[in-house]
């Protein structure tokens, strides 16, 4: 009996040490672009999911010097990038699902690429989502728009098309009236 | 008959040029479009390396079964919390059976997007190789363990 009960104590010991727990993380969008003017602060919301409730999670970013979107995350070895501010909360406790708002200014010209990381505690899972912001110089159209001087401009076809009409009707008009008027005179002067 | 012509073709541009005056009607319908693209993983909490190791020696492969519970691919990549450890940074994980080994910081795995399952899963193996470690141990059978955390992002 004593042997049995070993046998059945080593061996739930045995399940329990090689069963280990999963934790599931998950963060949407996959990648913010926030389109960002000069100095003009973008917000985006950020969802982050778990199957756990009351889990602990911290944000920290990461930022590269790379122009190019390359999605190695081995790159991504900054702590800060100068003219790329990005605003969220460090920590957060995540009941499931959380939606919070990252704010986005870019300081100045260039391109800003990073990615937000978050991370379960002292657990073993992150995920992360690319930020993405191109700010370059280039000019800009201001005024109306294209569709705009289209509209406009129809129009104005429109009533020129219409002028001449009404121009060709009165002459046509004033033409019988004429013919008319000409035809009475040469009777009048024949009778 | 000229007359009438131009009559009615003055009336046909009036009237487009009044309906083009600003009358418009209002379409409205509710489009369901895709589901919003979500990053997700899951991952072990905890794995040991069996067959204790001495310098110049490595542990057995361990498995490390990881599933893509998003919508997106993703790539994964396994990094010390700590950023570096004098042990763990010996750390060498493959894709399969038969492929090369990497380093921790030099080894990502990628996986494509869950089918209609809703889960994709996928398997590495890990080993501590410390043949080239040069560093010192303690005397005696010390355990010791690092903190490593599977970044995911997409693709």
């Amino acid at each position: 009996m004593s042997d049995l009960l070993r046998l059945l104590s080593s061996l739930s010991l045995i399940i329990l040490i090689s069963s280990s727990s999963a934790l599931e993380l998950g963060i949407s969008p996959p990648v913010i672009e926030f389109n960002s003017s000069l100095n003009e602060r973008v917000c985006k919301k950020v969802y982050i999911y778990s199957n756990e409730d009351e889990l602990n999670v911290s944000l920290y970013e990461k930022w590269t010097n790379e122009k190019e979107d390359i999605k190695e995350i081995s790159i991504y070895n900054l702590d800060s990038k100068e003219g790329c501010e990005l605003d969220y909360p460090r920590n957060l406790v995540l009941n499931k699902t959380l939606g919070i708002d990252v704010c986005f200014s870019a300081l100045q010209i260039g391109d800003c690429n990073g990615v937000l990381i978050v991370q379960a505690g002292s657990r073993s899972a992150s995920v992360g989502s690319w930020i993405r912001n191109s700010l370059q110089l280039r000019n800009t159209i201001t005024g109306f728009s294209i569709a705009d001087s289209f509209s406009y401009g129809f129009l104005y076809w429109e009533l020129g098309i219409l002028f001449i009409l009404a121009s060709l009707l009165i002459l046509l008009i004033l033409s019988k009236r004429k013919r008319i008027s000409k035809k009475v005179y040469i009777l009048c002067f024949a009778v | 008959m000229m007359r009438r012509m131009l009559l009615a073709s003055m009336f046909l541009f009036a009237s487009l040029s009044f309906a083009y005056g600003g009358d418009t009607t209002t379409f409205e319908a509710d489009v369901v479009g895709p589901a919003a693209p979500i990053v997700s993983i899951e991952v072990p909490d905890y794995v040991f390396l069996p067959k204790a190791v001495a310098r110049g020696a490595e542990t057995n492969r361990t498995r490390i079964d990881i599933n893509n519970t998003g919508n997106v691919a993703v790539k994964v990549t396994p990094q010390l919390v700590s950023g570096a450890d004098p042990i763990f940074n010996y750390l060498y994980f493959e894709r399969i059976q038969a492929g090369p080994y990497l380093q921790i910081g030099s080894f990502s795995y990628d996986m494509d997007a869950p089918g209609s399952s809703g889960v994709r899963e996928g398997l590495f193996y890990a080993k501590l190789d410390l043949e080239n470690y040069t560093g010192n141990l303690d005397p005696g059978n010390n355990r010791r363990r690092a903190n490593v955390r599977f970044i995911a992002v997409a693709q």
